[in-house]
């Protein structure tokens, strides 16, 4: 009788330790995962809030009748550093490619954009609207000189 | 008389070991499923977490081309999340004016993965009048974002 209850009660005991290792390594493996993506969360707000660039100047000039270059000017006035090939450059809501000087938009460095063969003639009002890679938007007005 | 007792022993001691091993296994198969669900729930979760996008259009100038019917406007989406974004037209969902588009009146670009910083377009057919607008876009796991734009 006494060997019985010893012996049943250690088997549930295996079985408890068993289940009881498998809960723990699944909640650590989980809350590790949990925890790196909040981290990285933390890191793309950090990055949203000290995100900023102003638009110093837009030259657009007329290369044909109906088509135009255009350069555009930008100041990096917060502290995290771009990546230019993602940014989004939109001329009147459709996006457009660009080219630029720097693969990198570094905090306090100017980046140039330059953008060709675009639709418009002498003396037309467009809008401009540039997102940068964390979504950062900055919109402008020019005319086609 | 001694085998009898000795036979009740080993009865009972049978018994025993049957009960125990049969609990044992009940709840090793029952902790299990629960750890399977934790798991399925904390990548959920992960997933939620590391998933974000904007809708990116200039609200006063949307891409529209009208040489189709109804006509197909055409809405950006930036994967500002730091996982990529399945676009697929059975994944998404998207409501303007909180009636939701069909599948059958949507095309995608990519189709697939949207990566990091990544620029996506949404297109989308079907008739809008003058005026504001209101765009919804959720993924499958429940991340949305919306844009108020004018036609």
């Amino acid at each position: 009788m006494g060997f019985s209850t010893s012996a049943g009660f250690a088997i549930i005991m295996v079985g408890l330790f068993i289940s009881m290792s498998f809960i723990a390594g699944e909640l650590n493996r989980g809350l590790n995962n949990v925890n790196l993506a909040i981290k990285k969360q933390e890191e793309r707000k950090y990055e949203i809030e000290n995100t900023d660039f102003n638009i110093l100047s837009v030259n657009a000039w007329n290369t044909t009748l109906t088509e135009y270059d255009m350069e555009i000017i930008l100041e990096n006035t917060g502290s995290v550093t771009l990546e230019s090939s993602k940014f989004t450059v939109m001329v009147d809501g459709v996006v457009v490619d660009f080219s630029y000087n720097s693969t990198y938009f570094y905090p306090l460095d100017n980046l140039r954009l330059t953008l060709t063969n675009l639709t418009g003639s002498e003396g037309s009002g467009h809008r401009l609207k540039l997102v940068s890679e964390n979504g950062v938007e900055k919109y402008a007005e020019f005319i086609v000189t | 008389m001694g085998f009898g007792e000795s036979g009740v022993h080993i009865i009972f001691f049978i018994a025993t070991i049957i009960v125990a091993s049969s609990v044992s296994a009940v709840l090793v198969t029952t902790v299990q499923k629960v750890s399977l669900s934790l798991k399925v729930q904390g990548e959920n979760l992960e997933d939620k977490i590391a998933t974000d996008f904007e809708i990116v259009n200039d609200p006063l100038n949307i891409p529209v081309n009208t040489s189709t019917s109804p006509p197909e406007y055409t809405f950006y989406i930036k994967n500002t999340g730091s996982k990529s974004i399945l676009l697929s037209e059975s994944t998404i969902t998207v409501l303007i004016d909180g009636t939701a588009v069909s599948s059958s009146n949507m095309r995608l670009n990519p189709e697939g993965n949207l990566k990091p910083g990544y620029l996506g377009e949404v297109y989308i057919k079907t008739s809008l009048t003058s005026g504001d607008h209101t765009i919804y876009i959720i993924l499958e796991n429940g991340i949305s974002d919306s844009l108020r734009f004018s036609i």
